[in-house]
């Protein structure tokens, strides 16, 4: 059995990674696909849910990676993360302003409105913010969550739709509350199956290897390091 | 098959070659190969070409190596077609998926192998990160000390050797890198620092005293780092008592050294290894 798959949506973030690892420890399989990829590409992988991730662009720049409108009438469920956010702001009709004010760092988030991203979390908690632009008008048809002092528009959701967008980087520790909203996204307002865990990626790693290598020999080198001796045991 | 160049840490090489092949039963074939790394080091100070000449070095081993355990399976009818690799899902992103990020150090990978000796590639760790080959490896009942290593680089302890590498510095080294590893686990840091590199800054000597007489011994560097994927990091706070124990023992234990410093700076802009 394929377990759900999510998609981290790569705008160059040194967080795309970590995103689809803090999505893999909620048991949820991701992969990370280049910002380059086409929404029929990413469809084709019938992803469950979708994640944009931050990134170092302007949305103002020219040739700055533009998230497509197509990708949100695909019916799939899609999170914005800093950049994603306002790439995903700009592809909905919103409005993203380059104030010339940046936040870097810990930032205080204030909650305006629960909705399902934050409900049951503190009025204010801790956040980590690294942007410049900010968005100052949320989508039509989306309810704004929470602001900060740089973030006038610091969280939505539309939950009809099962679409949203957070400013902060939920992914990093320094986030307080980071994991429950990812849960929040992926659970409540996306749906997806906690299918993913060790018994299943043994199982899913040694039909393959069956597969491909059935009873013939293989070769390995190990270092004494833990990648090679797991390669080999699971081949073994 | 287990390429032993020498620049292991002490008791690496055993783990391997006694707990990993009780706990898989694995056909091990190991090379002894230490004196030729050294050989070929001598002399070599510059750490992007001591990298490159351990990776060469080693590729040629691994070739030499994988020809007879492929003549030794013909003399009994049977081919070996595949070679197996740990090879990560990050390495995957890093290398076609993303972006593309600078090449900051030439990595030591398994690769290079000559036209007529090629393998279908196993990988069956592409769609993993670390903490869940540690899981699967817990879940497979590989020894400890193998799953919860903490990173290390290929080329080993020759890139934490400040200067020339040596065998007798080597052994320096390796005395000291013992003594880090036993005093960090026995105070439980082990899962809380992501590696903790111990550099012989063989080119630097310092005035000592010992005893009643003078000495000119090398410093040691300790670079206690936590991070989550080894982009950043920050150097680790660790307890001044565990700090004293350390410096303690090696200027006790390990004669050549008189001298233990800390490395206080994060990644970026310090690199986690210093070469």
């Amino acid at each position: 059995m394929k377990p759900d798959v999510v998609l981290v949506v790569d705008y160059g973030a040194q967080y795309a990674q970590l995103i689809a690892r803090r999505i893999r420890e909620a048991h949820v399989y991701s992969e990370i696909v280049p910002h380059t990829a086409s929404v029929a590409d990413m469809l084709a992988r019938k992803p469950k849910a979708i994640v944009l991730s931050g990134g170092p662009a302007s949305v103002y720049v020219e040739e700055a990676p533009q998230a497509d409108p197509a990708l949100f009438e695909a019916d799939v469920p899609v999170l914005g993360i800093c950049y994603g956010f306002q790439a995903m702001v700009q592809a909905l009709g919103g409005e993203v302003a380059a104030t010339g004010g940046s936040e870097f760092g810990r930032t205080t988030l204030r909650v305006l409105e629960p909705g399902v991203l934050l409900r049951g979390l503190p009025a204010e908690q801790q956040v980590w913010m690294s942007h410049g632009d900010e968005v100052t008008r949320a989508p039509a048809g989306f309810v704004v969550t929470g602001s900060s002092t740089g973030a006038p528009v610091a969280s939505f959701e539309n939950v009809a739709r099962r679409l949203a967008g957070v400013q902060f980087h939920p992914e990093v520790l320094h986030t307080q509350h980071g994991r429950q909203i990812l849960q929040r996204f992926l659970f409540d307002i996306a749906g997806v199956r906690p299918q993913w865990t060790e018994a299943n990626i043994i199982d899913e790693q040694v039909s393959r290897i069956r597969a491909q290598v059935g009873g013939k020999r293989v070769i390995c080198g190990l270092s004494g390091g833990v990648d090679s001796a797991v390669a080999a045991a699971l081949v073994q | 098959m287990f390429v032993d160049h020498g620049l292991l840490r002490a008791g690496e090489a055993e783990q391997v070659e006694r707990d990993y092949v009780a706990a898989t039963g694995v056909r091990l074939k190991v090379v002894e190969a230490a004196d030729r790394f050294v050989r070929a080091l001598a002399g070599v100070i510059d750490p992007e070409d001591k990298r490159k000449l351990i990776g060469r070095e080693f590729i040629r081993v691994f070739e030499t190596a994988a020809r007879e355990v492929v003549e030794e399976a013909g003399e009994t009818g049977a081919t070996v077609e595949f070679l197996v690799q740990g090879t990560l899902y990050p390495d995957v992103v890093e290398s076609g998926g993303g972006t593309g990020a600078a090449n900051i150090k030439s990595h030591h990978n398994v690769g290079g192998l000559p036209d007529d000796l090629q393998f279908a590639l196993v990988e069956p760790l592409r769609d993993l990160f670390k903490d869940e080959v540690r899981r699967v490896g817990e879940q497979l009942g590989l020894p400890p000390e193998i799953v919860w290593r903490q990173p290390f680089p290929g080329p080993g302890l020759g890139i934490r050797i400040v200067g020339e590498v040596t065998a007798e510095r080597l052994a320096v080294l390796r005395r000291a890198d013992a003594i880090v590893r036993a005093e960090l686990s026995s105070a439980g840091l082990d899962r809380d620092i992501w590696q903790c590199p111990v550099v012989l800054l063989a080119t630097v000597r310092s005035v000592g005293v010992q005893g009643d007489g003078r000495t000119y011994g090398h410093p040691v560097v300790l670079r206690p780092v936590s991070s989550e994927d080894a982009m950043t990091a920050d150097w680790t706070r660790l307890p001044y008592d565990v700090l004293e124990r350390i410096s303690t023992r090696i200027t006790n234990e390990v004669r050549e050294i008189n001298r233990v410093v800390l490395d206080l700076t994060s990644k970026p802009p310090g690199t986690i290894e210093w070469e």
